[in-house]
Protein backbone atom coordinates (compact mmCIF):
# COMPACT_ATOMS: atom_id res chain seq x y z
CA UNK A 1 0.00 0.00 0.00
CA UNK A 2 3.10 2.44 0.01
CA UNK A 3 2.06 3.65 -3.47
CA UNK A 4 -0.88 5.05 -1.78
CA UNK A 5 1.08 7.83 0.76
CA UNK A 6 2.50 10.70 -0.54
CA UNK A 7 6.22 10.53 0.03
CA UNK A 8 7.55 11.44 3.54
CA UNK A 9 9.07 14.51 4.34
CA UNK A 10 12.48 13.12 5.20
CA UNK A 11 13.06 11.57 1.76
CA UNK A 12 12.29 15.17 0.36
CA UNK A 13 15.04 16.38 2.96
CA UNK A 14 17.38 14.25 1.82
CA UNK A 15 16.56 14.90 -2.21
CA UNK A 16 16.75 18.68 -1.47
CA UNK A 17 20.37 18.29 0.33
CA UNK A 18 21.85 15.92 -2.42
CA UNK A 19 21.03 18.76 -4.91
CA UNK A 20 22.02 21.65 -2.57
CA UNK A 21 25.17 19.92 -1.56
CA UNK A 22 26.03 19.48 -5.45
CA UNK A 23 25.82 22.91 -5.75
CA UNK A 24 27.50 24.24 -2.67
CA UNK A 25 30.70 21.89 -3.20
CA UNK A 26 31.34 22.55 -6.50
CA UNK A 27 30.04 25.97 -6.80
CA UNK A 28 27.81 25.08 -9.80
CA UNK A 29 24.29 27.01 -10.01
CA UNK A 30 21.45 25.10 -10.18
CA UNK A 31 20.75 26.46 -13.44
CA UNK A 32 24.20 25.57 -14.86
CA UNK A 33 23.60 21.97 -13.41
CA UNK A 34 20.37 21.55 -15.03
CA UNK A 35 21.84 22.86 -18.81
CA UNK A 36 24.85 20.50 -18.19
CA UNK A 37 22.22 17.59 -17.03
CA UNK A 38 20.31 18.67 -20.49
CA UNK A 39 23.59 17.90 -22.55
CA UNK A 40 23.73 14.72 -21.20
CA UNK A 41 27.42 15.95 -19.92
CA UNK A 42 26.27 15.50 -15.87
CA UNK A 43 25.11 11.65 -14.90
CA UNK A 44 26.13 11.40 -11.45
CA UNK A 45 28.50 13.25 -8.97
CA UNK A 46 29.05 11.29 -6.31
CA UNK A 47 28.43 13.43 -2.76
CA UNK A 48 30.90 10.95 -1.07
CA UNK A 49 34.07 11.43 -3.18
CA UNK A 50 37.26 11.31 -1.85
CA UNK A 51 38.61 15.05 -2.05
CA UNK A 52 35.80 17.20 -1.69
CA UNK A 53 36.81 20.29 -3.49
CA UNK A 54 34.56 23.52 -3.18
CA UNK A 55 34.93 26.78 -3.80
CA UNK A 56 36.22 29.58 -0.97
CA UNK B 1 45.06 11.26 25.40
CA UNK B 2 45.32 9.83 29.06
CA UNK B 3 42.61 11.36 31.55
CA UNK B 4 43.92 12.43 34.67
CA UNK B 5 47.01 13.72 34.01
CA UNK B 6 49.57 14.53 36.76
CA UNK B 7 50.99 17.00 35.58
CA UNK B 8 54.09 15.63 34.34
CA UNK B 9 54.55 15.65 30.72
CA UNK B 10 51.26 17.15 30.08
CA UNK B 11 49.86 18.47 26.17
CA UNK B 12 46.20 18.95 26.17
CA UNK B 13 44.15 18.08 23.31
CA UNK B 14 42.69 20.95 21.99
CA UNK B 15 39.06 20.12 20.13
CA UNK B 16 36.62 23.07 18.94
CA UNK B 17 33.20 22.70 18.70
CA UNK B 18 31.95 24.35 15.54
CA UNK B 19 28.27 24.13 13.11
CA UNK B 20 28.04 26.88 11.14
CA UNK B 21 24.55 27.68 11.46
CA UNK B 22 23.85 28.41 14.85
CA UNK B 23 20.94 27.23 17.49
CA UNK B 24 21.94 23.57 16.72
CA UNK B 25 23.19 23.06 20.51
CA UNK B 26 27.51 23.41 20.14
CA UNK B 27 27.36 25.80 23.23
CA UNK B 28 25.03 22.37 25.37
CA UNK B 29 27.78 20.20 23.44
CA UNK B 30 30.99 21.45 25.34
CA UNK B 31 29.28 21.81 28.42
CA UNK B 32 28.32 18.50 28.82
CA UNK B 33 31.31 17.09 26.79
CA UNK B 34 33.50 19.14 29.08
CA UNK B 35 31.64 17.88 32.32
CA UNK B 36 31.37 14.57 31.08
CA UNK B 37 35.39 14.72 30.70
CA UNK B 38 35.98 16.04 33.74
CA UNK B 39 33.85 13.62 35.21
CA UNK B 40 35.95 10.47 33.44
CA UNK B 41 39.32 12.22 35.35
CA UNK B 42 40.35 14.55 32.97
CA UNK B 43 41.17 18.08 33.28
CA UNK B 44 39.65 20.24 31.09
CA UNK B 45 39.01 24.17 29.97
CA UNK B 46 36.08 25.34 28.10
CA UNK B 47 36.79 28.22 26.01
CA UNK B 48 33.99 30.41 25.08
CA UNK B 49 35.20 31.36 21.42
CA UNK B 50 31.94 34.12 21.25
CA UNK B 51 33.22 37.12 21.65
CA UNK B 52 30.05 39.76 21.98
CA UNK B 53 27.84 36.58 22.49
CA UNK B 54 28.84 35.09 25.92
CA UNK B 55 26.87 32.16 26.37
CA UNK B 56 28.98 29.33 27.62
CA UNK B 57 28.95 30.77 30.99
CA UNK B 58 25.30 30.33 31.71
CA UNK B 59 25.21 27.08 30.47
CA UNK B 60 27.57 25.79 32.82
CA UNK B 61 25.62 27.51 35.92
CA UNK B 62 29.09 30.11 36.08
CA UNK B 63 27.97 33.60 35.26
CA UNK B 64 27.93 35.19 38.99
CA UNK B 65 31.83 34.29 39.25
CA UNK B 66 33.06 36.11 36.06
CA UNK B 67 35.54 38.55 36.86
CA UNK B 68 37.84 38.88 33.65
CA UNK B 69 37.40 37.53 29.85
CA UNK B 70 39.16 36.13 27.09
CA UNK B 71 39.89 39.43 25.91
CA UNK B 72 41.16 40.77 29.21
CA UNK B 73 44.12 37.74 29.04
CA UNK B 74 44.52 38.70 25.24
CA UNK B 75 45.34 42.51 26.32
CA UNK B 76 47.25 41.95 29.30
CA UNK B 77 44.68 43.22 31.85
CA UNK B 78 44.96 39.66 33.69
CA UNK B 79 46.99 36.32 34.27
CA UNK B 80 45.23 33.24 32.34
CA UNK B 81 44.66 31.83 35.66
CA UNK B 82 42.64 34.58 36.55
CA UNK B 83 40.05 34.15 33.93
CA UNK B 84 39.48 30.71 34.68
CA UNK B 85 36.69 29.70 36.42
CA UNK B 86 36.58 26.85 38.51
CA UNK B 87 33.21 24.97 38.19
CA UNK B 88 30.99 24.54 41.16
CA UNK B 89 31.16 20.69 40.90
CA UNK B 90 34.62 19.59 39.56
CA UNK B 91 37.24 21.21 40.66
CA UNK B 92 39.73 20.42 37.49
CA UNK B 93 36.96 21.99 35.13
CA UNK B 94 37.44 25.45 34.27
CA UNK B 95 35.70 28.32 32.16
CA UNK B 96 37.64 31.06 30.19
CA UNK B 97 34.23 33.31 29.49
CA UNK B 98 33.99 35.48 26.15
CA UNK B 99 34.15 39.26 26.39
CA UNK B 100 30.51 40.30 26.45
CA UNK B 101 30.53 43.98 24.97
CA UNK B 102 33.89 44.29 23.51
CA UNK B 103 34.94 44.31 19.82
CA UNK B 104 35.17 40.92 17.64
CA UNK B 105 38.43 41.92 16.17
CA UNK B 106 39.83 42.10 19.86
CA UNK B 107 40.85 38.43 19.36
CA UNK B 108 43.02 36.98 16.45
CA UNK B 109 44.10 33.57 15.39
CA UNK B 110 47.05 33.87 16.73
CA UNK B 111 46.19 35.06 20.14
CA UNK B 112 43.68 31.84 20.27
CA UNK B 113 46.87 29.90 19.47
CA UNK B 114 49.02 31.54 22.10
CA UNK B 115 46.27 30.97 25.06
CA UNK B 116 46.29 27.46 23.75
CA UNK B 117 49.33 27.22 23.75
CA UNK B 118 50.56 28.61 27.35
CA UNK B 119 46.75 25.99 28.78
CA UNK B 120 48.30 23.09 26.43
CA UNK B 121 50.70 22.09 29.32
CA UNK B 122 48.38 22.08 32.33
CA UNK B 123 45.28 20.09 31.29
CA UNK B 124 44.19 17.35 29.25
CA UNK B 125 41.94 18.76 26.96
CA UNK B 126 40.70 22.57 25.66
CA UNK B 127 37.32 22.24 24.61
CA UNK B 128 36.59 25.78 22.10
CA UNK B 129 32.59 26.54 21.73
CA UNK B 130 32.95 28.40 18.04
CA UNK B 131 30.58 30.87 17.23
CA UNK B 132 28.02 30.15 14.50
CA UNK B 133 28.92 31.58 11.11
CA UNK B 134 32.32 31.22 9.03
CA UNK B 135 34.07 34.17 9.85
CA UNK B 136 36.51 35.49 12.12
CA UNK B 137 35.01 34.28 15.04
CA UNK B 138 34.56 31.06 13.72
CA UNK B 139 38.77 31.39 11.92
CA UNK B 140 39.66 31.89 15.78
CA UNK B 141 38.12 29.16 17.45
CA UNK B 142 39.47 26.17 14.35
CA UNK B 143 43.32 28.04 14.60
CA UNK B 144 44.38 26.16 17.29
CA UNK B 145 42.23 23.16 17.13
CA UNK B 146 44.05 19.53 17.17
CA UNK B 147 40.45 18.35 16.29
CA UNK B 148 37.50 19.80 14.97
CA UNK B 149 33.75 18.19 15.79
CA UNK B 150 31.32 19.93 13.50
CA UNK B 151 27.46 19.84 15.76
CA UNK B 152 24.62 19.39 13.62
CA UNK B 153 20.69 18.94 13.43
CA UNK B 154 19.31 16.34 11.38
CA UNK B 155 17.29 19.57 9.42
CA UNK B 156 18.22 20.65 5.62
CA UNK B 157 19.56 23.68 7.00
CA UNK B 158 21.72 22.67 9.46
CA UNK B 159 23.23 20.08 7.73
CA UNK B 160 24.31 22.06 4.53
CA UNK B 161 26.22 24.70 6.54
CA UNK B 162 27.71 21.30 8.27
CA UNK B 163 28.87 20.39 5.03
CA UNK B 164 29.99 24.24 4.41
CA UNK B 165 32.15 24.44 7.32
CA UNK B 166 33.61 20.03 6.94
CA UNK B 167 34.75 22.12 3.45
CA UNK B 168 36.22 24.98 4.84
CA UNK B 169 38.15 22.62 7.73
CA UNK B 170 39.72 20.51 4.69
CA UNK B 171 40.69 23.52 2.45
CA UNK B 172 42.24 24.42 6.27
CA UNK B 173 44.19 21.27 6.25
CA UNK B 174 42.88 20.75 9.45
CA UNK B 175 41.63 17.26 8.73
CA UNK B 176 37.87 15.74 8.52
CA UNK B 177 36.24 16.45 11.50
CA UNK B 178 34.31 13.91 13.53
CA UNK B 179 30.29 14.39 13.57
CA UNK B 180 27.82 15.27 16.49
CA UNK B 181 24.40 14.28 15.25
CA UNK B 182 21.82 16.70 18.11
CA UNK B 183 18.88 16.42 18.95
CA UNK B 184 17.63 13.62 16.85
CA UNK B 185 14.31 12.62 17.41
CA UNK B 186 13.66 9.09 16.89
CA UNK B 187 9.49 9.15 16.73
CA UNK B 188 9.96 11.57 13.75
CA UNK B 189 12.72 9.85 12.08
CA UNK B 190 10.59 6.29 12.46
CA UNK B 191 7.57 7.87 10.45
CA UNK B 192 10.41 9.40 8.07
CA UNK B 193 9.55 12.57 8.71
CA UNK B 194 13.17 13.37 10.22
CA UNK B 195 16.59 12.95 8.55
CA UNK B 196 17.81 9.95 10.12
CA UNK B 197 21.64 9.84 11.10
CA UNK B 198 22.45 7.35 8.56
CA UNK B 199 21.30 9.88 5.96
CA UNK B 200 23.51 12.51 7.64
CA UNK B 201 26.28 10.84 7.65
CA UNK B 202 25.81 9.73 4.05
CA UNK B 203 25.29 13.20 3.44
CA UNK B 204 28.24 14.56 5.31
CA UNK B 205 30.51 11.92 4.57
CA UNK B 206 32.09 12.42 8.21
CA UNK B 207 32.65 9.81 11.04
CA UNK B 208 30.03 9.58 13.75
CA UNK B 209 31.15 10.44 17.34
CA UNK B 210 27.70 10.88 18.90
CA UNK B 211 23.78 11.11 18.45
CA UNK B 212 22.40 13.28 20.99
CA UNK B 213 18.50 12.42 21.16
CA UNK B 214 16.22 15.34 21.73
CA UNK B 215 15.38 15.63 25.19
CA UNK B 216 13.50 17.53 27.54
CA UNK B 217 15.80 17.19 30.55
CA UNK B 218 18.20 19.49 28.37
CA UNK B 219 16.12 22.64 28.64
CA UNK B 220 15.60 21.53 32.36
CA UNK B 221 19.53 21.44 33.01
CA UNK B 222 20.18 24.75 31.32
CA UNK B 223 17.57 26.30 33.22
CA UNK B 224 19.17 24.97 36.06
CA UNK B 225 22.65 25.91 34.65
CA UNK B 226 23.37 22.15 35.76
CA UNK B 227 24.79 20.62 32.58
CA UNK B 228 22.48 17.21 31.85
CA UNK B 229 25.85 15.20 31.52
CA UNK B 230 25.43 15.19 35.40
CA UNK B 231 21.84 13.72 35.21
CA UNK B 232 22.10 9.84 35.37
CA UNK B 233 18.86 9.04 34.01
CA UNK B 234 18.91 12.06 30.99
CA UNK B 235 19.39 9.96 28.05
CA UNK B 236 20.94 13.19 26.32
CA UNK B 237 23.32 12.95 29.47
CA UNK B 238 24.17 9.64 28.67
CA UNK B 239 24.59 10.73 24.50
CA UNK B 240 27.18 12.98 26.12
CA UNK B 241 29.04 10.63 28.18
CA UNK B 242 29.20 8.31 25.71
CA UNK B 243 30.68 10.84 23.30
CA UNK B 244 33.64 11.64 26.65
CA UNK B 245 34.51 8.11 26.46
CA UNK B 246 34.80 8.27 22.55
CA UNK B 247 37.05 10.87 22.89
CA UNK B 248 38.86 9.48 25.23
CA UNK B 249 39.42 6.35 22.94
CA UNK B 250 37.01 4.08 24.52
CA UNK B 251 34.74 1.94 22.08
CA UNK B 252 31.19 2.92 23.23
CA UNK B 253 28.13 1.52 21.49
CA UNK B 254 26.00 3.98 19.94
CA UNK B 255 22.76 4.24 22.01
CA UNK B 256 19.80 2.88 21.15
CA UNK B 257 17.98 5.69 20.66
CA UNK B 258 14.72 4.82 18.58
CA UNK B 259 14.77 1.10 20.20
CA UNK B 260 15.80 -0.53 16.95
CA UNK B 261 18.55 -2.45 17.00
CA UNK B 262 18.88 -3.03 12.99
CA UNK B 263 19.32 0.66 12.29
CA UNK B 264 21.91 1.07 14.91
CA UNK B 265 23.76 -2.30 14.28
CA UNK B 266 24.11 -1.12 10.35
CA UNK B 267 25.28 2.23 11.25
CA UNK B 268 27.92 1.30 13.57
CA UNK B 269 29.02 -0.81 10.54
CA UNK B 270 29.21 2.33 8.79
CA UNK B 271 31.04 4.23 11.18
CA UNK B 272 33.23 0.87 11.67
CA UNK B 273 32.85 0.77 15.35
CA UNK B 274 32.08 -2.68 14.81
Amino acid sequence: MGWLMPKRSASRAKERLQLVLIHDRTDITPAELDALRSQRLVADIPLRSVTRRRAE
Amino acid sequence: VAAGGNGVNMSAQVITLSSGKGGVGKTTAVANIAVALAAEGAKVVCLDGDIGLRTLDVVMGLENRIVYDLVDVIEGRCKLRQAMIRDKHFPELHLIPAAQTRDKNAVSPSDMVRVCKELRPNHDFVLIDSPAGIERGFRNAIAPADRVIVVTNPEVSAVRDADRVIGILEAEEKGKPALIINRLNPGLVKQHDMLSAEDVIDLLGITLIGVVPEDETVIVSSNRGTPVAQDPRSRAGQAFRNIAKRILGQDVPFLDVDKQAGIWDRLQKMTGRR
